[in-house]
């Protein structure tokens, strides 16, 4: 980062639904996201064989380059994840592209990639680290100011074995003035 | 027309270029890289949709690539018409035909560029000296280039003129590090430097360090056609089991698995039955139209493998495909048991028992 680079505070709204992949109704890959990406399927909320929705809303920086945009984050403790800070980059030139970086003792770095959609990743763990398959089924970021929007939608896969899919949404707006 | 090398086509595409070209080879990251120059170079950062005609083999592409071909450019000076995921091999004789004389229709014409990229593994290139079925098929109408895996030296300071140009500091060991480590594809390399630089900005860090490249990155495995099948006729159990882990984790699809596990055992056993004939390896190589240093291999393990269990293995094959077809049970834990099946038969042939 050089001095040039504006820093702002933020209010990052995360909220992922986490699907085992036995569940068949989500076999489709591009099913909850449509159009533009950015249009979420609501329908996709209320499915009963969900297993784990994850809503969060933290404090955050968005750090902005000539050439890309990071949204930073600390970990909730509530989660396991204490003492981790999350980053999302995102590059202005390729909406279709999103990196995650992880700092902490889960330590990891993501690539979520319209066109290379297969990803193969580490996931440092505080024991031992696990090599994971990220395949991006949609990406879409979405950026205006200090603020916008990103659509994941992935599954992870440990030697070939779809393990779970991962529908998240990531909103950022600039703090309001009395928070 | 000439068969060029990457360089030579470099080369050739700071050039006004018109004609139809074949890029072929393992290294996709390149060809991509090329589609994306020639086009910028025709059209800038804007596409021009009437003149940039994108078709794709796998669809129905090359039923309109004579039509697209045949229309002049709309408004323009050139017409760019790419046909991608063109499988050479699946053409029968008189598509083949039709698709030669669609090339040599454009030879002449300056205001029209042709870019045909091949699926994996359906073009056979062969080499300059020793050109293959394809290369020396569609050579007289296109020019054909390939590209290879690069060396790993060449990938070293491709890797450090990465990191450099993202303002990261590397040294040549390092980079050499994360070739060895990640393998020679340009693209699992390139996708590892993305990782390793976000890594690194968000630790507000410019300097890469070995550890950060055993935290990020994935140990890549490079595939050998042969190291499969050989640890199946070796009776490995351990080996094949594991290879066949790692294709699984690819995702490879396994009826595509079985069918080069069954390709195995049915050559073999051609082999055995023409060599049984009296028939000597050249003449095997000839017949079969198999390489004469594979017609060697398989005529090594055939002598070692008697008829029935080869017919054994075979059977196992056949009752394979037939659970993996018409039954819901896992289709890679049927390939697992095939696997076992075949290294036990492997074994029993070894020690001399049926």
């Amino acid at each position: 980062m050089t001095d040039n680079d504006m820093k702002n505070n933020i209010r990052i709204k995360l909220r992922s639904q986490i699907y085992d992949l036995c569940t068949p109704e989500l076999n489709e890959p591009e099913q909850a996201f449509t159009g533009d990406t950015l249009h979420f399927n609501e329908d996709s909320l209320h499915r009963p064989s969900m297993d784990d929705i994850i809503e969060l809303t933290t404090e955050g920086i968005l750090i902005e380059t000539d050439d890309q945009v990071e949204i930073a984050y600390e970990e909730n403790e509530d989660m396991g994840m204490e003492d981790s800070r999350t980053a999302l980059l995102l590059d202005k030139s390729n909406p279709r592209f999103v990196s995650m970086v992880r700092s902490g003792k889960n330590s990891t770095s993501f690539i979520f990639d319209a066109e290379n959609r297969r990803q193969q990743c580490m996931y440092n763990t505080e024991f031992f680290p696990i090599e994971l398959c990220i395949v991006t089924n949609s990406v879409y970021a979405y950026t205006e100011g200090m603020s916008g929007k990103i659509s994941l939608d992935y599954t992870i896969e440990v030697r070939g074995v779809k393990t779970e899919r991962n529908i998240m949404i990531v909103e950022f707006a600039p703090l309001p003035e009395d928070f | 027309m000439p068969v060029l090398t990457g360089t030579e086509f470099t080369a050739k595409i700071k050039l006004p270029m018109s004609g139809a070209y074949i890029l072929c080879g393992e290294e996709g990251y390149l060809i991509d890289y090329y589609r994306t120059s020639i086009r910028k170079s025709l059209f800038g950062e804007a596409d021009d949709p009437f003149n940039h005609i994108l078709l794709d083999a796998s669809e129905d592409g090359l039923e309109h690539l004579a039509e697209h071909l045949a229309s002049p450019p709309f408004f323009a000076e050139k017409k760019l018409v790419e046909l991608t995921s063109f499988d050479a091999a699946s053409l029968t004789e008189a598509k083949a035909k039709e698709l030669k004389a669609a090339l040599e229709s454009i030879a002449e014409d300056e205001s029209l560029l042709l870019i045909i990229t091949t699926a994996p593994d359906s073009f056979d290139f062969g080499s300059v000296k020793r050109p293959g079925k394809h290369q020396k098929l569609y050579s007289p109408c296109a020019s054909i280039v390939e590209f290879p895996l690069e060396s790993p030296q060449k990938l070293t300071s491709w890797v450090g003129r990465h990191f450099t140009s993202r303002k990261i500091i590397s040294s040549p060991e390092l980079c050499r590090m994360l070739v060895d480590r990640t393998g020679r594809s340009m693209r699992a390399l390139a996708n590892e430097i993305e990782k390793l630089c976000a890594y690194l900005g968000f630790l507000k860090r410019d300097t890469l360090t070995a550890e950060d490249i055993m935290l990020v990155t994935c140990v890549g495995k490079e595939e050998d056609p042969f190291e499969f099948s050989g640890a199946l006729l070796d009776g490995d159990s351990e080996k094949s089991l594991a290879l066949l882990a790692d294709m699984k984790a690819r995702r490879e699809a396994p009826e595509m698995i079985l069918a080069g596990m069954i390709r195995v055992y049915c050559d073999l056993a051609l082999v055995r039955m023409l060599s049984d004939g009296g028939a000597a390896k050249n003449e095997i190589a000839s017949s079969l139209k198999m390489h004469e240093y594979k017609t060697g291999l398989y005529l090594a393990k055939a002598r070692e493998i008697d008829a029935p269990h080869l017919k054994r293995a075979i059977e196992a094959c056949f009752e394979t495909d037939l659970k993996m077809k018409s039954t819901p049970l896992e289709k890679y834990m049927l390939l697992d048991r095939l696997c076992v099946m075949l290294c036990i038969l492997r074994a029993h042939a070894k020690g001399g028992r049926t």
